[in-house]
């Protein structure tokens, strides 16, 4: 009898917990705004995949490591910075400051070490230049940005002719520049293609240069305060020993007075290691009013095991509280009980302009155009617009306060809905000058970076706290790449400018641009091609595919906006290999292994072989012109262990050899995927 | 007996679109290589078809 009176408690407890979970709804424009104490996603631990900071102090210049990377410190700036075992740098990152008719070199000094934790490390240095004197407060995060104020002050006033931050990337690891502001230009270039002259640019926001494999990124936050020649605050050159990327912050005689500082960060990509099963995560748009036969057919048909639960659920724009939370809540358990996973939809730059929270902080929180009005959404053009319904939305910046409400709505989110993690649009950075809350550096744009990076971190480590190992950041991350971001991002979707929208075609997609970031590689994260890309456009559906499952690049999928018969049993083969459940060994068109010897070179091969000794291979032919595929048989034979069998992986057809060769027929601009396996 | 026809079609142009009215009556039609399903985009089915290529189509009444 005791015994069942505890036990008639405990399951009453827990009863009377469950309840209270289900039946928790937070208001999320609760008028006594938790949030702003809330300080939701702000910790010292550090969260998987990233690993704890290590210091080795014991040397002239410290060493700092984080996953796959280390930076040997130095003052102004460090010495040297390895990726995945590679040495980036060709030499110290050095800046140059003309002061009083000389210049002086500044690289490779002595750094003080001061706080360190497991996910952040502070030193500085400090230097004398005539009447100048440069320190350089800097930190290292557990991601590997190492954020830099570079800091210029002066007794008196003191004229500077030149201040120039040069940095010599190891030619053999420059094989590609990608550069970009956002809202402002782009590119994707191959190092090699540069002319004599190299590459000169007006100041940008984030520039990337790397290989295959990894990278070094460079960001600044403002032009405000650079000067001299605007179109060469940017210079990228081949020299005889490095490729040589300077930006020139004071380019003509400027006088400084008291302390100027500049933000810099640096930091060396990957950011972090994928988990197993990754390329088996498939990514699309789902009902916010799925039926069980729905969301089963979702998965089971159309290979999709990610749902994407747009914001026509939620109360207001960009605000992750659900009209009705009970059906909500059903709606998320309609789909995990079918096997898929949930992020629901939110913007980091942008708020419901009827939410109460929105008029409340408004002044604070709004992202601004010089006039003060919103950069974007529906009031930019008269601010006197009412909201017309639960979708009209305001800019709002990353910068200010709107920040720590998001990140404390999301773990609301979370907790309640049961939510896997979330799908990021808009995540900008754009550039603001709302002055309530610091942007308009020096009167000129703010682009904000590092708070776009900081809201990045807050927000993976709400969503890993929640479903550990297994929660997810999709981020549609439009034309470019930013590693400050997509360190903290599990997947991520660019190809924007490939839209009809964009006024751009998908015949704009080079191979340049898939080299950098067509595979994730160089981020650690997972790439999936947008797929509005193909919207009005699905005669490119095979051309498209051809192009990214090579590269391991496995589009978003949205049955509307393709001929998604081309793509689902794509989807479907992928998942019935195991990719989502198996580790595999991966390889991509840059270094297909030898075992793969294919002719003609024009075709472009990727492909997995899991443990057990199948592969999965895409053969696509990126010309014109028919090409047929010839590869010996005997060579994969020996890689997997014995005699194999060769099926087209989509229609399950045997491909035979022809005498010692497999030979396959690949229609122009178009791809096969051959399931290889042991007899 | 469902009634049953194959249907193919073909270009040269590169890319190439083929376009068909979608049927009033209930049907489903799949890619009859590979089985997936061919959903209409609002009143037409469309499919991708690489140049010089087919594709080959199982068209059944439900």
């Amino acid at each position: 009898m005791p015994m069942h009176l505890i036990r008639g408690a405990a399951v009453l407890a827990v009863a009377v917990a469950l309840c209270s979970a289900v039946g928790a709804a937070t208001d999320l424009s609760d008028p006594a705004e938790p949030w702003k104490t809330a300080r939701a996603g702000i910790t010292e631990q550090v969260p998987p995949p990233f690993e704890p900071l290590t210091v080795a102090a014991d040397r002239a210049n410290p060493q700092v490591s984080c996953w796959g990377r280390s930076y040997t410190l130095g003052a102004p700036l460090p010495v040297q910075i390895e990726s995945l075992g590679i040495s980036l740098l060709a030499g110290p990152i050095r800046v140059v400051l003309r002061q009083g008719g000389e210049s002086t070199v500044l690289e490779g000094r002595p750094v003080q070490l001061e706080a360190q934790r497991q996910d952040r490390v502070e030193f500085s240095g400090q230097m004398q230049v005539g009447e100048i004197t440069v320190s350089t407060p800097c930190s290292i995060e557990y991601d590997g940005l190492v954020d830099v104020d570079l800091t210029l002050s002066a007794a008196q006033p003191a004229q500077v002719q030149q201040l120039s931050v040069q940095i010599p990337v190891s030619p053999e690891v420059a094989l590609f520049c990608h550069y970009s502001t956002q809202w402002g230009s782009y590119g994707y270039e191959r190092v090699d293609e540069l002319g004599e002259s190299g590459l000169s640019r007006p100041w940008t926001a984030s520039w990337w240069i790397g290989d295959h494999y990894r990278g070094l990124t460079f960001v600044t936050d403002t032009s405000g305060g650079w000067t001299g020649d605007s179109e060469q605050a940017f210079r990228l050159t081949r020299e005889p020993d490095c490729v040589l990327l300077c930006a020139n912050i004071i380019g003509e005689p400027t006088v400084i007075e008291g302390e100027r500082r500049y933000r810099i960060g640096l930091q060396a990509t990957p950011g972090k290691p994928l988990p197993v099963g990754w390329h088996g995560r498939q990514v699309g748009h789902a009902s916010s009013e799925p039926t069980q036969e729905y969301a089963r057919e979702l998965l089971e048909e159309r290979g999709t095991n990610i749902a994407l639960l747009w914001h026509d659920s939620a109360r207001f724009f960009s605000y992750p509280e659900p009209q009705d939370a009970e059906v909500f809540r059903q709606v998320v358990k309609t789909y995990h009980d079918a096997g898929l996973r949930c992020v629901y939809y939110i913007t980091l730059s942008g708020v419901g302009l009827n939410s109460e929270v929105f008029r409340r902080n408004r002044e604070q929180w709004l992202m601004t155009r010089p006039d003060g009005g919103p950069l974007f959404g529906h009031q930019s053009d008269n601010p006197d617009v009412a909201a017309a319904d639960t979708s009209s939305y305001s800019s709002v910046c990353p910068a200010s306060d709107f920040a720590d409400w998001l990140v404390w709505a999301v773990d609301r989110a979370m907790a309640e809905y049961d939510l896997d993690g979330v799908y990021i649009d808009n995540p900008g950075p754009y550039y603001c000058q709302n002055q309530a809350h610091g942007c308009a550096t020096r009167g000129a744009r703010t682009h904000p970076y590092f708070a776009v990076r900081d809201l990045h971190k807050r927000l993976y480590t709400v969503v890993q706290a929640h479903k550990p190992g297994t929660g997810l950041v999709w981020e549609h991350n439009s034309r470019t790449s930013n590693s400050l971001n997509l360190t903290f991002v599990d997947i991520y979707s660019d190809g924007e400018h490939f839209r009809v929208k964009s006024k751009g075609t998908p015949e704009q997609m080079t191979r340049t641009l898939l080299d950098i970031s067509g595979t994730g590689r160089q981020w650690g994260a997972q790439p999936a091609m947008l797929c509005s890309a193909l919207n009005t456009r699905e005669q490119y559906t095979w051309w498209m595919l051809a192009r990214l499952l090579p590269f391991g690049n496995v589009m978003f999928s949205h049955p509307g906006w393709m001929d998604f018969s081309v793509y689902q049993p794509v989807l479907r083969a992928r998942l019935d290999f195991g990719l989502n459940r198996v580790p595999v060994s991966w390889f991509t068109p840059e270094a297909v292994p030898e075992w793969f010897a294919y002719q003609p070179e024009e075709l472009a091969v990727g492909g997995y072989v899991a443990q057990d000794g199948r592969a999965l291979v895409t053969v696509s032919n990126l010309t014109d012109d028919f090409q047929a595929l010839r590869v010996p048989v005997a060579g994969i034979e020996r890689e997997l262990g014995g005699p194999v069998e060769i099926r087209d992986a989509l229609t399950g057809a045997v491909c035979q050899p022809l005498g010692r060769n497999l030979v396959v027929s690949i229609p122009a601009d178009s791809f096969r995927m051959l399931l290889i396996q042991r007899r | 007996m469902s009634s049953r026809c194959l249907y193919a079609c073909d270009s040269a142009q590169s890319p190439p679109a083929c376009g068909m009215m979608w049927h009033s009556w209930p049907v489903e039609i799949r890619d009859a290589l590979t089985g997936a399903v061919c959903r209409p985009l609002g009143r037409n089915l469309v499919l991708s078809v690489p140049a010089d290529s087919f594709r080959m189509l199982l068209i059944q009444r439900r």
